[in-house]
């Protein structure tokens, strides 16, 4: 028998899986998804009547969900709200599938589209750290080495890592280290600093023009958690000469788009965590 | 033919503890929980065999809830994890504990200041569940549990926990808790009683190796605006790094922590 290839085997499943569908779990699934930031404590009424569901089937679904520790009666007695189980599920699912496994996708088809350097950076202490890369192709590109660091106010990376750091962690930074940069453009002053930050804040992005290299420019968008936190940056950098308003324009757009796939991957939800 | 609808409702609800239960929803919560203890993807047969249930079954409920974001399908190679949507969810979770925002700053200074794992944790019941972890950068550091219940005569934070109830409370729990599950964590009533003792005394809780294998763990309580306490800051390290300085500097800094955020919660 001929091998299937592994489109059709996928797409076998796809149809598997919607035939195979059991209803009673969507149910509760969507039950599950009745309780949000806004919404955390719900009661059987208000979870009946979004479901269309009797009473007495809200309430056994409550009931099994809650022997698993997946919803709980809330401090009031009347309502539910979601068990702590959720937390060890979410806590494997991290470990299961790390940032960088999500990234290198979104990063390999954002240097496909434009094919310019794109790096990872997470933030260890004062300093970034770039994780990993996808080059460019053309002959003059922007290098970059995993384990490149610098202080978080040098390069549109790190500003972009430092602009979501909470205040008491930022007004440390400002205390403790000196504001001095590699080459040009870094921004040298506290309210200079500051005045950036609050723009990348703003914005979504930083830009940053020859701070690490004599040569390159860089647009670094912020990539967030579950809980709403800057875990890491996403840079895309190129030879200054080729960074016209048009490359630029198109090196935002990647940039942000980019970083809020890989955010979304990571459980950010703007709506609930920003 | 006329009676089968009605069998299939009773094959569905079950009598369990006096409360029906909807077993369609019991079973997908089992495969939920069967990747609960294991950070590796896990195959088909694999998670039949943790959930207890037959394949056909496992793969049908694994596609619902792929469906629904609940369970990622690595089509790579046919392996299956965990979906965002335990991501989102653990979110509102985390949302729905006050007490955790304003535990944060003391925390990160903590954190900052031993450059140690410092974890919050918060009574479930009759367990302590660790709720939130900012972790050091040691490279050996000890793996937090988030999110799994814990007894709490089971190492420091439960029994800070414990030493933080009235004595009518610790009563009723150890008429509630079942002897021979001390036993077998070479607990009995008395020491542990004792051991609350020594835990209202010094203020703290410690243990060694007795959860956490060859680890410290040092827990102190937070209380509420009326005394009660809700919950525990700790901090594990291995033996090897195990000094009488580092025990000091940990005491020190999580009962400052523990009662600076234990002043801003409520009765």
């Amino acid at each position: 028998m001929p091998r299937k290839s592994n489109r059709a085997v996928s797409e076998h499943f796809d149809d598997q899986s919607t035939r195979y569908r059991v209803e009673a779990i969507t149910r509760a699934v969507g039950l599950l998804r009745q309780f949000n930031r806004t919404m955390p404590r719900r009661s059987i009424d208000e979870l009946s009547r979004s479901l269309g569901t009797s009473a007495s089937l809200t309430r056994r679904m409550l009931r099994t969900l809650e022997q698993h520790r997946l919803v709980r009666p809330a401090d009031d007695g009347e309502r539910y709200e979601l068990g702590l189980a959720w937390l060890r599920l979410a806590d494997v699912r991290r470990r299961q599938v790390d940032m960088r496994q999500l990234a290198l996708p979104v990063m390999r088809r954002m240097r496909d589209a434009l094919n310019e350097t794109v790096i990872l950076a997470i933030r260890l202490g004062s300093r970034r750290v770039n994780i990993d890369y996808v080059e460019s192709t053309q002959t003059f590109r922007r290098l970059s080495q995993p384990g490149f660091e610098a202080p978080l106010h040098i390069g549109s990376a790190g500003r972009t890592l430092m602009a979501g750091l909470p205040p008491d962690q930022l007004e440390q930074y400002l205390a403790s280290m000196p504001l001095v940069g590699f080459r040009t453009n870094t921004p040298v002053s506290k309210a200079e600093l500051i005045k950036q930050l609050d723009r990348v804040r703003k914005d979504g992005y930083a830009v940053s023009f020859r701070e690490i290299t004599s040569d390159t420019a860089a647009v670094a968008a912020p990539i967030r958690d579950h809980a709403g936190e800057t875990v890491a940056s996403l840079t895309i950098s190129c030879p200054e000469d080729r960074f016209t308003p048009a490359l630029e324009r198109a090196c935002v757009a990647a940039a942000t788009r980019g970083a809020e796939e890989v955010s979304r991957a990571m459980g950010f939800n703007p709506g609930i965590s920003g | 033919m006329a009676s089968r609808p009605k069998k299939q409702v009773r094959k569905r609800t079950r009598q369990a503890g006096g409360d029906k239960i909807v077993t369609a929803v019991d079973r997908a919560a089992r495969v939920l929980s069967a990747f609960a203890d294991s950070w590796d993807f896990a195959t088909l047969p694999d998670v039949a065999r943790r959930a207890k249930l037959s394949k056909p079954t496992t793969f049908r409920i694994l596609a619902t809830l792929a469906a629904e974001g609940l369970i990622f399908q690595n089509e790579a190679n046919s392996t299956y994890g965990l979906g965002f949507l335990t991501l989102r969810l653990a979110d509102v979770v985390l949302g729905g504990i006050r007490l955790r925002e304003s535990a944060r700053p003391s925390m990160r200074r903590i954190r900052d200041s031993l450059n140690e794992t410092v974890v919050l944790g918060i009574l479930e019941g009759d367990d302590y569940c660790n709720v939130d972890g900012l972790e050091g950068t040691h490279l050996i550091g000890q793996t937090q549990l988030i999110g799994a219940p814990v007894p709490l005569y089971v190492g420091a934070p439960g029994r800070a926990l414990l030493a933080g109830m009235s004595d009518e409370a610790v009563a009723a729990y150890l008429r509630r808790v079942r002897p021979e599950l001390l036993h077998k964590a070479g607990m009995t009533g008395p020491k542990l009683l004792r051991e609350i003792g020594h835990i209202r005394r010094r203020g703290y809780a410690i243990s060694s190796g007795d959860f956490m294998h060859g680890g410290h763990t040092i827990a102190a309580a937070i209380r509420n605006g009326g005394g009660a306490a809700i919950a525990t800051l700790h901090i594990s390290f291995p033996q090897g790094r195990y000094s009488n300085q580092l025990e000091d500097r940990c005491v020190e800094a999580l009962m400052k922590g523990a009662s600076r955020i234990g002043d801003c919660q409520p009765r």
